[in-house]
């Protein structure tokens, strides 16, 4: 290798070198710049800020906004027409603020909704589930809408039950989008054949009528309770209320492991012993066999409305195959207990257009996009004026399911920002006494010292 | 002219280090960064849920010493990377045996096997999944048919089967990867000693035993090395499959390193547990290095 030769390829490579630098620095502030478009805004307004004051005039540009909204509705492939509508109405009116979806999966929204709130990445409205509020108001990431709401236009269009569920420690983080309980739904179809004529409403004539649905044959899971994943711990803590139990007591102390929570879970053991509930069933397996007539009772919110409507049940036909009843009770006359569903909008505190994200809320949560979204979606609205309407009222399905939601309530662990860590430690020490790997009181001794194991951190 | 000449003359490990200069850069952003900030991350108590964090010292290992389920999930790392190694391994092996007799159709063959390696972990979890789903699953329905089982088995859903399955998904997709590398180590055995061995009448077994065998080694402990490493790391399979339960029966370090750190936000116990992994994987791969270091020399 001759020295020219050499000395060549070595300047080759430190201009090649930094020329990568560059184009990198150069990419990372325009990529800094797409995905903050939003940016460009709040930017235009400092930089006016900033001019010296004997600059000559500049006409004053054109304010254009872009504003991201995160979730996963958009991407979830029955609900993206819906919420793509919803965006094309509104970026239709509103030409300089324009709207742009942003989505994952469910189960992996919080987590990235965190990781982006954390490395200040541009988000400004928010899709979240009612359990995740806490994790999120402690985190930071939700502006207080008090400031950006109008308090008399909440009053005058929600319940206060409904915007108390928006609120952490007094102070309003999210709207209401839609809310509903997540109740037993039954299948007619399937408890015709099993010969029931009436709903069960005590544990003994739920038990009764399981025993009827196993009756049908091996295929036939009577009950599609869940037993995987850490969203079942949300059924587990409606049962143990059911019971009498709970996970902690009015003072925060942990009573999971009492004698209701025994109960609870000798209760859960003697099902999967009869064979009326399965292992490694989580909702998406319960709501597929139901949705193939093998699965008797499962729970569900008004979201299994929707999923009837975009399989392509006839809204007429949705009755017979889909009907909520109140959760069984141990004693007749006892109050029926659900779980509180429903879908949050939130503005991000990173958001340097929390107004206009505010209005876009204000126009997805009123009547027009909410009827729209029950109509097509069958997610029951929120606002007074939607709920009232005749298209709502007349609904079989969804005025049950209203009727449920009145005796809803959260959850012990939708009180911690832990709540995910919490909920896994309750379904895997259920899971361990199920297969037997421990006793009742023992598994149930062992997520109470995981349990405060994990606040103490 | 000679004096500006001299200023930009370079040593031989001068000039090769310049060459490497720009892939240093990029290993130091991509891999040294990492790895030293989530080392760092494993000795405070940063979280997902606020942006600072404070130093804790050991508190994060202490607290993984204490944890009742690491034990479990240690023996639980180790069962798997135990099968899902030698398994395919051994599959992988007779099968590339068979290959290599290059009867009519084995070339086909050899590409049709790597189908399974080329799809993505994710859809060969969903395709074992649904194949050993309780109530609607092949595998249930074709026990069933053949009078093996008189009710379905719940495989996910069993502490007994569960990391059976699991085993046999990565099984699946580990095959070819040992094939490919075993079928190349095949290809490398004196033909003439294997001849004359024949002639000399020497059955299966003592010619794989005495030829096959000694000319494999080194590929057979770099394949076996690489691939131990490899099932260290897996994480989807499990994941998809089971999300490491029944009652935490598949939970291995990756799966709790991602738990730890996107369920429970506990960023610090998750790189505790990621640097305990790391240095599990760091016996292995001094392993490998010792074993080309020999090679290299030899």
């Amino acid at each position: 290798m001759t020295k020219r030769f050499r000395f060549t390829l070595t300047m080759c490579i430190m201009i090649g070198l930094l020329a990568m630098l560059s184009a990198c620095g150069s990419a990372a502030n325009d990529s800094q710049g797409a995905g903050n478009v939003a940016d460009k805004g709040g930017n235009a307004a400092q930089n006016a800020a900033n001019a010296p004051e004997d600059a000559p005039p500049a006409e004053e540009p054109a304010k254009e906004v872009d504003l991201t909204w995160v979730g996963w509705s958009g991407s979830d492939k029955p609900w993206i027409p819906i919420i793509q509508h919803m965006m094309d109405t509104w970026n239709t009116a509103n030409p300089k603020e324009q709207v742009s979806w942003l989505g994952w999966p469910w189960d992996q929204t919080l987590q990235q909704i965190l990781v982006r709130n954390q490395s200040k990445q541009a988000m400004d409205i928010g899709q979240t589930d009612l359990g995740w509020l806490k994790t999120l108001a402690d985190s930071g990431a939700l502006a207080d809408l008090g400031q950006l709401f109008d308090k008399q236009w909440l009053a005058d269009n929600f319940e206060p039950s409904a915007l108390d569920a928006g609120r952490i420690d007094g102070v309003l983080y999210a709207l209401p989008w839609t809310m509903s309980a997540t109740s037993m739904v039954n299948n007619p179809t399937l408890l015709k054949k099993a010969g029931i004529t009436s709903s069960p409403a005590t544990i003994a004539e739920f038990e009764a009528d399981l025993g009827k649905l196993k009756a049908l044959g091996p295929d036939i899971v009577p009950y599609g309770m869940l037993t995987k994943s850490a969203s079942a711990s949300n059924d587990i803590q409606v049962w143990l209320k059911v019971f009498g139990g709970d996970v902690f007591d009015d003072a925060g102390n942990i009573i999971l492991n009492n004698a209701a929570g025994v109960k609870t879970l000798d209760w859960y053991k003697s099902l999967l012993a009869k064979g009326y509930v399965k292992m490694d069933m989580a909702r998406a397996d319960a709501r597929n066999l139901y949705m193939q007539d093998k699965v008797g009772f499962y729970e569900d919110s008004i979201l299994a409305k929707g999923l009837e409507l975009t399989n392509g049940v006839a809204e007429a036909d949705v009755t017979k195959h889909l009907v909520p009843i109140p959760r069984p009770v141990v004693n007749q006359g006892d109050k029926t207990l659900d779980k509180m569903w429903g879908h949050h909008l939130v503005v991000f505190n990173n958001s340097p257009n929390k107004q206009q994200a505010a209005d876009f809320i204000k126009q997805i949560v009123g009547k027009d996009n909410s009827l729209y979204y029950f109509q097509n979606g069958g997610l029951l609205p929120t606002m007074k004026s939607a709920i009232a309407d005749p298209i709502v009222q007349n609904d079989p399905t969804s005025s049950k399911f209203l009727e449920i939601t009145k005796n809803s309530t959260s959850v012990d662990t939708d009180a911690y920002n832990q709540k995910a860590a919490l909920d896994n430690i309750i379904v895997e020490e259920f899971q361990a006494a199920m297969l037997d790997k421990k006793s009742s009181q023992q598994a149930l001794d062992d997520a109470a010292s995981r349990i405060a194991a994990e606040l103490k951190k | 002219m000679n004096k500006s000449n001299r200023g930009l003359r370079l040593t031989e490990s001068q000039f090769g280090f310049l060459l490497l200069f720009p892939a240093l850069i990029v290993y130091a952003a991509v891999l040294l960064y990492p790895l030293l900030n989530s080392t760092y991350m494993s000795f405070t108590d940063q979280t997902l849920l606020k942006a600072d964090r404070h130093f804790v010292g050991l508190a994060n290992f202490r607290a993984l010493w204490h944890d009742p389920n690491f034990l479990d999930m240690f023996l639980h790392t180790v069962a798997f990377v135990v099968g899902a190694t030698i398994a395919p391994f051994i599959l992988g092996f007779i099968w590339s045996i068979v290959l290599q007799q290059g009867f009519k159709g084995s070339k086909w063959l050899r590409s049709l096997t790597l189908v399974n390696w080329v799809l993505p972990g994710t859809a060969i979890s969903f395709l074992w999944m649904w194949m050993f789903q309780s109530n609607y699953g092949v595998i249930n329905g074709l026990l069933m048919k053949l009078g093996l089982i008189s009710e379905n088995i719940n495989w996910l859903g069993s502490t007994n089967y569960a990391m059976a399955v699991v085993i046999l998904a990565s099984t699946w997709k580990g095959v070819p990867w040992f094939m490919v590398f075993l079928f190349g180590g095949l290809q490398a055995v004196p033909r003439e000693q294997l001849e004359a061995a024949r002639m000399d009448g020497a059955g299966n077994v003592t010619a794989f035993l005495k030829i096959i065998y000694p000319s494999m080694r080194p590929i057979i402990a770099v394949s076996l090395i690489l691939g131990a490493i490899g099932n260290l790391q897996q994480f989807d399979l499990q994941w998809v499959m089971t999300e490491g339960g029944p009652a935490r029966a598949t939970t291995t370090l990756s799966i709790e390193v991602y738990r730890s750190a996107f369920r429970e936000w506990d960023l610090g116990k998750a790189s505790a547990i990621g640097l305990v992994w790391v240095l599990i994987m760091g016996i292995f791969a001094a392993f490998y290095l010792r074993h080309m270091r020999e090679q290299l020399k030899s």
